[in-house]
């Protein structure tokens, strides 16, 4: 498969040769493995390429998040593989009823939302962000995370949740 | 909350989120760049430096092969078979010499009567260019995408969904124009009288040419006879 565009290419040496120290930088702090950081780097900017098409005209610090987004991911699965483990996340995601937030529609605000973002665990602001940000399908989302489309479903359900839960706690504990 | 109520809620609610996403991934992505500025260059494998050069390879648009003494045999070896073809790797006097010997005296191409009105930015062209060239005619639809230049070559993509058009000129011996021998079939062709070359490939196809002491070309999904009546529409910008 080749670049969608010369304007691809372009864009994907640009990023290289701009980010690589950044990507290498994430990737081992997960794996703590120079062979295995090499191995994770080379999935990450094959999958980087693959989808330049569809991130190329977001903001380069949009695209720069992006490119970390794949690469912690890329850097997790090989490390998931090795050591026949799981990166545990931190688990607080009790999976919230879908009701009781009438109060959060139609009075949120920007500040408050990105604030509950930020709390939120990373394996599930990740398929948020390639959802609602880069745009990805939930099918994309499922391939370039490498789960199922069922666990991106579940996974963006829990963290809408967890978001409208975090907002309501807050207002409640400032009054 | 009635069911309406509650999916204009939702509705709302998706927004911010989606607004809230933006405005954190910028948030980060500038915590990143500032990260970038402290950090040591990695030390690469051989390995790993070969697969990443061996991912670009892949996925070259364009694959270009810069010509080497074995395609300058090559040329030379048409020339002499031939014995009207021009040398594309040739020492830049050599090639004006050629192009003089076997062109017009008026080199300025009859502009074509289809012409098209572009939006053009040359402010980032170098002053070092008096005068440079664009295309009066182009196919329905396309328009320029990206213009990009230096002090021998100028660039100029022109796209129509997912077609593209790269007009390349370069105005000195040190430009190079790159093209992909390995995968194409080679024709001569004139353009406007000026001698040239045809390359159909797997993908794309290249025309190539000298006029006025300086080389073109021209890499597209397009046909022979369209590539040509692109060529043949050049017409002078002066600065």
């Amino acid at each position: 498969m080749t670049f969608n565009s010369y304007k691809d290419e372009k864009l994907f040496y640009h990023l290289y040769d701009k980010y690589h120290k950044l990507l290498y930088k994430y990737t081992y702090s997960v794996l703590k493995d120079h062979n295995d950081t090499e191995d994770a780097l080379q999935i990450s900017w094959i999958k980087i390429a693959n989808n330049l098409a569809k991130i190329e005209n977001q903001a380069e610090r949009k695209i720069v998040n992006f490119m970390i987004t794949i690469t912690k991911n890329s850097a997790i699965d090989i490390y998931n593989k090795r050591s026949n483990g799981t990166i545990s996340y931190d688990q607080n995601m009790d999976i919230a009823a879908d009701n009781g937030f009438e109060e959060v529609y139609m009075s949120v605000d920007l500040i408050e939302f990105i604030d509950a973002i930020k709390l939120l665990n990373d394996e599930y602001r990740k398929p948020l962000l390639l959802k609602f940000t880069y745009g990805y399908s939930i099918k994309e989302i499922a391939e370039i995370l490498n789960i199922s489309e069922t666990n991106v479903g579940t996974k963006i359900y829990r963290a809408k949740n967890t978001i409208k839960k975090i907002i309501l706690e807050r207002r409640k504990c400032n009054g | 909350m009635d069911d309406k109520d509650k999916k204009i809620g939702e509705d709302y609610f998706d927004f911010m989120l989606k607004r809230a996403l933006d405005e954190y991934a910028q948030e980060e992505g500038e915590k990143y760049e500032k990260e970038l500025k402290n950090l040591d260059e990695p030390y690469y494998s051989d390995k790993y430096k070969k697969e990443i050069d061996k991912l670009l390879e892949d996925k070259y648009y364009n694959k270009k092969t810069k010509f080497r003494k074995k395609q300058i045999a090559a040329a030379i070896l048409i020339l002499a078979v031939s014995g009207t073809s021009l040398a594309y790797r040739a020492d830049a006097d050599l090639r004006w010499f050629i192009t003089r010997l076997f062109t017009d005296k008026d080199t300025h191409i009859d502009i074509s009567q289809n012409k098209t009105t572009l939006n053009y930015d040359f402010s980032n062209i170098p002053e070092k260019w008096e005068y440079f060239y664009v295309p009066e005619y182009l196919p329905a639809g396309y328009k320029v995408d990206d213009i990009m230049a230096t002090t021998t070559d100028i660039i100029i993509v022109y796209k129509f969904n997912d077609n593209e058009i790269i007009f390349t000129q370069g105005n000195d011996k040190e430009s190079s124009l790159s093209i992909d021998t390995e995968h194409s079939n080679v024709h001569e062709i004139k353009i406007g009288g000026n001698g040239g070359y045809y390359l159909e490939g797997k993908n794309t196809n290249t025309l190539v040419w000298y006029l006025d002491n300086q080389c073109f070309q021209l890499d597209g999904t397009l046909e022979k006879k369209e590539l040509k009546k692109i060529a043949e529409s050049l017409k002078i910008v002066d600065r």
